[in-house]
């Protein structure tokens, strides 16, 4: 064996041996699930959003949650119903707990086309440089 | 002659660049993914969360860096001492850097003729686009950013010399065997 063969070798050992010492904690099945399924668990997180928005006819507030109000610091609410004249999107700071309320005071048109079922909602959340629009009825 | 005194710079400034634990670019998908990378490290955060496995990728990482630093060392010893080690590892790594941006629109468009992931955008090389992913309900609107670091202007530099020095090594053979035929 040459040398050049050699220091070739001595170099992929060592190689080895660092992935070894440094990736010893982390060469485990569960390790592994646990850190492939990570995104998975904060998208789902993120999709609830589209579900946790509801409407309080009595008061005819909108109420919904963030999950984490941290990461969307801004909510839009556009409230639109055809028909009815759409209000103006309410900007809304998130409470620390992640609530959110929108109090519609010029709702009697909007109201009329919630119980009649076409009530439009959309959310717009404003994160870093991402923007989601979320529709709802 | 030229051609050691270019490879020694190369392996010499390549075991700085090796040893550096700068980041060579990032790419900020919307500010949810911000993947921060160099062929010796990698940053993943999704959602300001950083993924856990980037600890098992950053030990082979290192585990490379450490494989790199010694031939670079032995590179750099042989060239001093005349004999001719050509090692092409830091130069090809850094020029594939280069392809990164073609390779986040090649698994987008992977992903999205497997119907995971309804979007799509304009491929662009370095600068800002919009990721626009569209759902029965939602449309999210991703501004994507593709940014070498300074540091990676600094390692392709150094890289570029491995082919001038190849280059450099070439003439001085032919000009060597045309004095030994004359």
């Amino acid at each position: 064996m040459n040398q050049e063969s050699l220091v070739k070798l001595v170099a992929l050992t060592a190689g080895v041996l660092v992935f070894i010492a440094l990736g010893y904690p982390y060469l485990n099945a569960s390790f592994v699930r646990h850190s492939i399924d990570q995104p998975m668990r904060e998208i789902s997180e993120l999709q609830n959003l589209q579900y946790t928005a509801s409407v309080i006819p009595s008061n005819m507030s909108i109420v919904m949650h963030v999950y984490n109000p941290t990461d969307f610091p801004i909510v839009v609410l556009n409230v639109t119903a055809p028909g009815a004249k759409s209000l103006e999107p309410v900007t809304i700071m998130p409470e620390s707990n992640g609530t959110v309320v929108a109090k519609i005071y010029d709702y009697q048109e909007l109201y009329n086309a919630y119980v009649n079922n076409h009530f439009y909602m959309s959310v717009t959340l404003r994160f870093l440089n991402t923007t989601l629009v979320v529709r709802g009825g | 002659m030229v051609w050691r005194t270019l490879l020694s710079v190369y392996y010499l400034a390549g075991i700085f660049v090796t040893l550096i634990p700068l980041y060579w670019w990032q790419v900020d998908v919307g500010g949810i993914l911000v993947v921060e990378d160099s062929p010796f490290q990698i940053s993943l955060q999704f959602l300001g969360a950083q993924l856990e496995i980037t600890n098992l990728v950053n030990a082979a990482l290192t585990a490379f860096r450490v494989y790199l630093l010694i031939i670079l060392a032995y590179g750099l010893y042989s060239t001093i001492r005349g004999r001719r080690f050509l090692n092409s590892t830091l130069f090809a790594v850094t020029v594939l850097y280069m392809i990164e941006p073609a390779l986040f629109f090649v698994i987008v468009e992977v992903l999205k003729a497997l119907g995971q992931l309804p979007a799509g955008y304009e491929p662009i090389f370095i600068g800002t686009t919009s990721l626009v992913v569209t759902q029965p309900d939602a449309v999210a609107v991703l501004t994507v950013t593709f940014e070498p670091t300074e540091f990676y202007w600094v390692a392709l530099a150094v890289a570029v010399l491995y082919p001038i020095a190849r280059l450099s090594l070439r003439l001085n053979e032919r000009r060597e065997k045309g004095t030994t035929k004359t």
